[in-house]
C-alpha cells in the first residue's frame, strides 16, 4: 500500500543506518552551541562567553520562528497529508499584516503603505494599551488573515487530487510576492518596511532585545506546541491521520474528508500567520527579497522531513538541526576556503537542503523522531494504566 | 421463498454509469431484501464494483435512482451514505497502516465529540468519556473477531486475512443497517474463511444486519448467501436462490463468455 | 487588420475590466443559449429558462447600444450598454446553478461555453492587442512544449513533476555551456571556460543565419542539450523515482522528491553560472514585418518553427508508433497495460527520455525568447501546470492547446492598465484556478 514511507509500523528492528543517522543528528544538535562560540569569534576580537550567549540567543530566536512554521506545516502535511508548497504566502501575509497594524502612519517621501494603526490603539491610556494591544491585535489579525487566505485557496482545490492543491499553493505564493512588489501603495513595494515595533520593545535596550524576544517566542512556541498536541492526539487528529493514510477508507468510515482537510489546512495556515508575525517582531524589518521560495517555503519542508513528519517534537527538532546546519555552513564561510568555494557557499547550502530532502525520503523516511505509536492521548493513558495494573489471568 | 416477501432495504432503479466510452453500469435494476445475505456475482467487468461505488457514494450515477430505506441516496457523498447506516468494505483491505488496530476501529464511530477542535481543546472531559466508551466497544469487536491479541499492533503489520477481519470489524463499530462486503474471504485460508462466514451469519441473526456481498468463490456463495443477483455487462442478468441461479443457463453463458465476444 | 473600428479612444479601466471579464462571459451565455435552443443541452432548471428569457429581453438593449454608437455615441457607451448587462446577468443568474453543481461534485459544466470564451478572448485580443497576441502565441508554443512533457510524465507516472520548470532552465544553461563552454569564475563577475571544446568552435557556427541573432551552433547545442537532458532525466528516475516506486510510495512522496530535486537543480545552476541573467548571443535581434500589421522578431519565427517541428515529431511518436501507443495506453489504464504485457519499466524510461528532450528544447527556446535566469524555473511551473490542467492532465494534445490558451491569456491580460507586467504568472495562476473551479478534468480530460 501507500504508507510504507511514512510509517513506523514497518520498522522491524533497527538497522545500523538508523544508529548512524541518529548519532550524526544528535552530534550536530549538541555541537550547535559550540558553533555559536566559534561564530562569536567572528564578531568579537576573541571569543568569549557573553558573545557565545548573545549569538546563541539570536540563533534560538530564529529557530523559534522557524519552529512555528514547521509545526504549522506538520499539521498540514504530517497529519492530514495536505501538501502546501506555498508556505511563503501565509508566512509573508502574517508578517506584513503585523507590520502594517503595529507601525505608525507612513512618514517620509519613500514610504507608502496602508494601515499604520499602531498609534490608534492607545484606547485606555491608563492601561498603557499602546504598549501591548497593537501586538495582540496584530498577531491575531495575522493568524486570521492567513487562515482566511487558506480557506479561499482550499475551497476550489482541496476536493481534487492532492497535487492540485500543491500547485495552487505555489500560485498563491507567487501572487502574494507579486502583490507586495507591484502594489507599492499597499506595503511599500520592494523597498520593504522597516522599524516594525517590537512587543515590550521599550523596556529593554535595543541590543538586548533578543533576550526578551527569545522568551516571548519561546512562550508562543510552547503554547502552540501544547495546543497542537492536544488537537492531534484526540479523535480529531485520528481522523487527520486516517486521511493521510487512506482518504477513501476514511470517507468510507463516514468522515467528511473535505471538512477535515480544510480544518487542518486553515489551522496550519493560521499558525504560519503567527510565525510571520513573530518574524516581523524578531527582525523588525520586512522586504519581499527575504521571502524567497528557498527561504520561506522550502527550508520548512527540509526541517519537517529531517525532524520527522507526523511528530510535533520532531518538527521543532528539525527546525533546530537544519538551522544549525545552516549556521554551521555560515561559519565555514569564515574559513579560508579559496574563492571558488567561498563565492558559491550560499548556493551550496541550497543544494544541501535539496539533497537532504531527497536523501531523507530515500534513506530515512521517518526523520529524526518518528510518529507516536498511539494517536489518541486517551488511548495512550488507558493502555498505560492497564499495563501498570496487575496482569489479568492469561487468556486461553 | 420467504425472502421475497421481505421489504427491500436497498433499491437500485435504472442506474447507469459510463466511463468515457465504456458503459460500466447500464440501466441496472435490483433490490436487496431487508435482513438477507444477498450475493452479487458476475464475470469480470460486469460492473459489480462500479455498482458498489455508486451505491456507497464514491461515484455519482449518470442517471437513475438509488434508494436506501425509502430515502434517495444517489449523489450523496460517501460520509453521508455512511451516516444512514450503509457501510462498505473494499476489495483490497484499506487498513490505516500508521495506526494501531484498536485506533483503526475507534476512528469509525460517527459524531465523536473529540472530532471537533473546540472540544479537543476546551472540553476534554466530553472527549474522555467517549474515548473510554469507544475503546471498550473496539475491544469487544476485537474479541468477537479473535483479534484482541493484536490490539496495539500497527494495522500495517497484520496478515491479509487479519486485515479482512479488521475491515469487517470497522463496519461493526457503527451499528450499521446494511454492510456491503467485497470478496470478504479472498486470499484467506480455509479455517479463517469459515470463521468469517460464521461471523457474518451470526451478525445477521444477532443484530439483524443486511449483507450485500460481491464474491467470486462459489463455495462461499453457497455457504453464505440466501439470495443471488447475477450481473453481466452492466445490468442484472438473473436473480434467485443459489440453486436457481446455478441452474440458469444464461448465467453459465455469461461466465463462459458466450455473449458479446 | 489593425483594428476594425479605426482609431480607438483611450479606454477607461472599467471598460478594460469589462472586456476581460465580460467578453468571455458574454460568449459563455450565448453558447449556453445556443445549446439550449438546438436542444443539445435541454433547459433543466428554472434559472436556465430565466436566463434565456432575460437574454432575449436584452437584445433590444444591445441593438440600442449599437445604434447609439453609429449615431455618434462613444465606444465606451457601446461597450457599457452591450456588455455590462450581460456581465451582471451572468454573474447573478448563470452563476447560481454553478454553485449548486460544485456542491454536488458535478464537473460537467458547459464545454461549449469555455471554448467560446477562449475563441472570443483570442479575437478580442487580435483586435485590440495584436502585439501581445503575437508574443502570447510564441510563449504559448514554448509553454505547450513544456506542458506536453509534464502531462506525459503525469499520465504515465501519475505524479506532478515539480522539477519541470527548473529542469527547463538547467537544460537551457547546459546548452549555454555546450555553446561557449563558459561558467562563472572564481571571483564574482569573472568567467572561466570549463569545456576544452565547444560548439562555437565549429567553423561558422557563430555567424548568424538569415535574420536570426544566432548561427547554427545554437541549434546543435540545443539538440546536444536535449540528448543530455534526456539522459539526466532517466538517470534521476533510476536514482530516485524508481526506488520510490519499488517501495510503492504515495504519489505525494514523488511530488515532494521532485520539489527537492527542483531546488537541487536550481542550486546547480547558481553554482555553475551564478545569479546573473544571460543571453545566448549578443547578436542583433531583427524585427520582421508580416502582413496585417503584424511584426515579430526573427528569433520568434525560429521559436514557432522549432516548436512546430518538435510537436509534429512528438505527435508522430505518440500516435503513430508502437511506443507511443503503449505510453498512452499506460496513461489511460496502467493496470490494463501491465496485464496486456507492456513492459512498464521500458515505457517509463522512454517517457522520461521524451520529456527530457521536450524540456531541453522548451528551455532553450524560452531562454531565446526571454533570457537565461535561474529565478525563472520555479515560477515557470505555474503556466506549465495551468496549460497541462487546462488540457486535462495526462492528455498531450490538450496540453498543446492549453499552452496556447495560457500563453495568450497571460500576455494579453498584462497589457491592460490595471495589471502590471509583473503579474504575468499570476494570470496563469488565475487561469488555473478558474479551470479547477469550472472543469477540473480540463477541457479535453476524461471524467474520472
Amino acid at each position: 500500500m501507500t504508507h510504507a514511507d511514512k510509517h513506523p509500523g514497518r520498522a522491524r528492528g533497527l538497522k545500523p543506518s538508523d544508529f548512524i543517522a541518529t548519532a550524526v543528528l544528535l552530534g550536530i544538535t549538541i555541537a550547535i552551541p559550540f558553533i555559536a562560540y566559534e561564530q562569536s569569534r567572528g564578531a568579537l576580537p576573541d571569543g568569549n562567553l557573553a558573545g557565545t550567549f548573545s549569538f546563541y540567543t539570536a540563533f534560538l530566536v530564529t529557530v523559534g520562528v522557524f519552529a512555528l512554521l514547521t509545526l504549522a506545516l506538520n499539521i498540514q502535511w504530517g497529519y492530514a497529508g495536505v501538501i502546501n508548497f506555498g508556505v511563503l504566502a501565509f508566512f509573508m501575509l502574517g508578517a506584513y499584516v503585523t507590520a502594517v497594524i503595529t507601525k505608525g502612519d507612513p512618514q517620509g517621501d519613500f514610504t507608502d503603505y496602508i494601515g499604520g494603526w499602531g498609534d490608534d490603539l492607545n484606547l485606555i491610556p491608563a492601561l498603557a494599551t499602546n504598549q501591548w494591544l497593537p501586538f495582540v491585535v496584530a498577531t491575531a489579525a495575522a493568524a486570521i488573515a492567513a487562515g482566511l487566505l487558506a480557506f479561499l485557496v482550499a475551497f476550489p482545490t482541496l476536493r481534487l487530487r492532492e497535487d492540485y492543491l500543491a500547485i495552487a499553493t505555489i500560485g498563491i505564493a507567487e501572487v502574494m510576492r507579486r502583490v507586495v512588489i507591484e502594489e507599492r501603495w499597499m506595503v511599500n513595494g520592494s523597498r520593504g518596511l522597516t522599524g516594525v515595533p517590537q512587543p515590550l520593545g521599550n523596556i529593554v535596550d535595543q541590543s538586548d532585545y533578543k533576550y526578551l524576544n527569545v522568551v516571548i517566542i519561546g512562550i508562543v512556541v510552547i503554547l502552540i506546541f501544547f495546543a497542537l498536541e492536544r488537537a492531534v492526539r484526540s479523535p480529531w487528529g485520528r481522523v487527520l491521520l486516517g486521511l493521510r493514510d487512506d482518504e477513501e477508507a476514511t470517507a468510507a468510515s463516514g468522515k467528511n474528508v473535505f471538512a477535515f482537510k480544510t480544518q487542518s489546512f486553515v489551522l496550519g495556515a493560521a499558525i504560519m500567520g503567527v510565525g510571520g508575525s513573530m518574524y516581523a517582531y524578531a527582525f523588525s524589518a520586512l522586504s519581499p527579497d527575504a521571502f524567497t521560495h528557498l527561504f520561506a517555503t522550502f527550508i520548512f519542508w527540509a526541517m519537517l522531513m529531517v525532524g520527522g513528519s507526523g511528530n510535533n517534537k520532531g518538527a521543532i527538532a528539525g527546525a533546530y538541526v537544519v538551522w544549525g546546519l545552516w549556521t554551521l555552513s555560515l561559519q565555514m564561510q569564515g574559513y579560508e576556503l579559496g574563492d571558488l568555494v567561498q563565492s558559491r557557499m550560499p548556493y551550496l547550502r541550497g543544494l544541501l537542503l535539496g539533497v537532504a530532502i531527497v536523501g531523507v525520503l530515500l534513506i530515512r523516511p521517518l526523520g529524526l523522531l518518528p510518529q507516536e505509536r498511539r494517536v489518541s492521548a486517551w488511548v495512550e493513558r488507558r493502555v498505560k494504566k492497564e499495563r501498570s495494573a496487575p496482569a489479568p489471568p492469561a487468556e486461553p | 421463498m420467504s425472502s421475497d416477501q421481505r421489504l427491500p432495504i436497498l433499491t437500485v432503479e435504472n442506474v447507469s454509469k459510463a466511463f468515457g466510452g465504456l458503459q460500466a453500469v447500464d440501466r441496472a435494476d435490483l433490490e436487496v431484501a431487508e435482513g438477507s445475505i444477498t450475493g452479487l456475482i458476475g464475470p469480470n467487468g460486469a460492473g459489480k464494483t462500479t455498482l458498489f461505488n455508486l451505491v456507497s457514494g464514491f461515484i455519482k450515477p449518470d442517471s437513475g435512482r438509488i434508494t436506501f430505506q425509502g430515502e434517495r441516496i444517489d449523489g450523496l457523498p460517501p460520509h453521508q451514505v455512511f451516516r444512514r447506516g450503509l457501510v462498505r468494505t473494499f476489495q483490497i483491505p484499506r487498513e490505516l497502516g500508521g495506526m494501531t488496530v484498536v485506533e483503526n476501529l475507534m476512528l469509525v464511530p460517527g459524531e465523536q465529540a473529540g472530532e471537533s477542535l473546540w472540544n479537543a481543546w476546551f472540553m476534554p472531559w466530553r472527549v474522555s468519556d467517549q474515548e473510554d466508551a469507544n475503546f471498550t466497544k473496539a475491544e469487544d469487536v476485537l474479541r468477537f473477531l479473535n483479534l484482541h491479541h493484536l490490539r496495539d499492533e500497527y494495522a500495517l503489520n497484520l496478515s491479509g486475512g487479519q486485515k479482512k477481519l479488521l475491515e469487517l470489524g470497522r463496519t461493526l463499530m457503527c451499528d450499521p443497517k446494511m454492510i456491503m462486503l467485497v470478496e470478504p474471504a479472498a486470499g484467506v485460508n480455509r479455517t479463517l474463511m469459515r470463521d468469517i462466514v460464521n461471523d457474518i451469519k451470526r451478525l445477521r441473526v444477532e443484530r439483524g444486519i443486511t449483507f450485500f456481498v460481491i464474491e467470486h468463490d462459489m463455495d462461499i456463495v453457497a455457504l453464505l448467501c440466501d439470495r443471488l443477483i447475477v450481473m453481466a455487462e452492466g445490468t442484472k442478468l438473473a436473480e434467485g436462490s443459489p440453486d436457481e441461479v446455478r441452474a440458469d443457463e444464461r448465467v453459465l453463458d455469461a461466465y463462459l463468455g458466450g455473449r458479446g465476444r | 487588420m489593425a483594428s476594425p473600428v479605426g482609431d480607438l479612444p483611450q479606454l477607461s479601466i472599467w471598460v478594460e475590466v469589462g472586456l476581460l471579464v465580460g467578453v468571455p462571459l458574454y460568449a459563455a451565455v450565448f453558447a449556453a443559449l445556443f445549446q439550449s435552443l438546438v436542444g443539445y443541452n435541454r433547459l433543466r432548471s428554472s434559472s436556465d429558462i430565466f436566463t434565456a428569457v432575460t437574454l432575449w429581453l436584452l437584445v433590444p438593449l444591445h441593438i440600442g447600444g449599437w445604434l447609439a454608437y453609429q449615431y455618434g455615441g462613444s465606444l465606451e457607451a457601446l461597450l457599457l450598454l452591450t456588455i455590462w448587462p450581460y456581465v451582471w446577468l451572468t454573474a447573478v443568474v448563470y452563476g447560481l446553478p454553478r454553485i449548486e453543481q460544485l456542491r454536488s461534485h458535478d464537473d460537467n459544466i458547459n464545454f461549449g461555453g469555455i471554448i467560446a470564451n477562449i475563441v472570443v478572448f483570442v479575437f478580442a485580443a487580435a483586435i485590440w492587442e495584436h502585439d501581445a497576441l503575437t508574443v502570447g502565441i510564441v510563449l504559448g508554443a514554448i509553454i505547450a512544449l513544456g506542458a506536453v512533457g509534464l502531462t506525459l510524465i503525469f499520465g504515465v507516472l501519475k505524479f506532478a513533476h515539480f522539477a519541470h520548470g527548473d529542469s527547463m532552465m538547467l537544460s537551457a544553461f547546459v546548452a549555454w555551456l555546450l555553446l561557449n563552454g563558459i561558467i562563472v569564475g572564481e571571483r564574482a563577475g569573472s568567467e572561466t571556460t570549463l569545456l576544452p571544446v565547444n560548439v562555437n568552435d565549429l567553423p561558422g557556427a557563430e555567424s548568424a543565419i538569415w535574420d536570426f541573432s544566432f548561427g547554427y551552433g545554437l541549434i546543435v547545442a540545443m539538440l546536444l542539450a536535449a540528448v543530455l537532458t534526456a539522459g539526466l532525466m532517466v538517470g534521476i528516475d533510476r536514482m530516485v523515482y524508481r526506488r520510490l516506486r519499488k517501495r510503492k510510495s504515495d504519489i505525494v512522496i514523488f511530488a515532494i522528491a521532485s520539489l527537492g530535486l527542483a531546488f537541487v537543480m536550481r542550486s546547480v545552476i547558481l553554482i555553475f553560472w551564478g545569479p546573473t541573467p544571460r543571453l545566448y548571443t549578443p547578436g542583433i535581434r531583427n524585427r520582421i514585418d508580416l502582413p496585417f500589421d503584424v511584426s515579430l522578431l526573427a528569433d520568434q519565427v525560429f521559436i514557432l518553427a522549432a516548436a512546430f517541428v518538435v510537436t509534429a515529431v512528438v505527435y508522430v511518436l505518440l500516435f503513430r508508433t508502437k511506443l507511443g501507443k503503449a505510453m498512452r495506453a499506460m496513461a489511460d489504464n496502467p493496470d490494463l497495460a501491465r496485464i496486456s504485457g507492456i513492459d512498464t519499466d521500458r515505457i517509463i524510461t522512454w517517457t522520461w527520455a521524451v520529456s527530457g528532450c521536450l524540456i531541453a528544447i522548451a528551455g532553450v527556446l524560452l531562454a531565446l525568447q526571454a533570457h537565461l535566469d535561474s529565478e525563472l524555473g520555479f515560477t515557470l511551473l505555474l503556466p506549465l501546470f495551468a496549460a497541462a490542467i487546462v488540457g486535462g492532465l495526462g492528455n498531450p494534445l490538450g496540453a498543446l492547446v492549453g499552452g496556447f490558451v495560457v500563453g495568450i491569456t497571460q500576455e494579453v491580460a498584462v497589457t491592460f492598465d490595471f495589471l502590471s507586467p509583473g503579474y504575468k504568472f499570476s494570470v496563469a495562476f488565475a487561469v488555473l484556478i478558474l479551470i479547477l473551479v469550472v472543469r477540473p478534468r480540463g477541457l479535453f480530460g476524461e471524467r474520472s
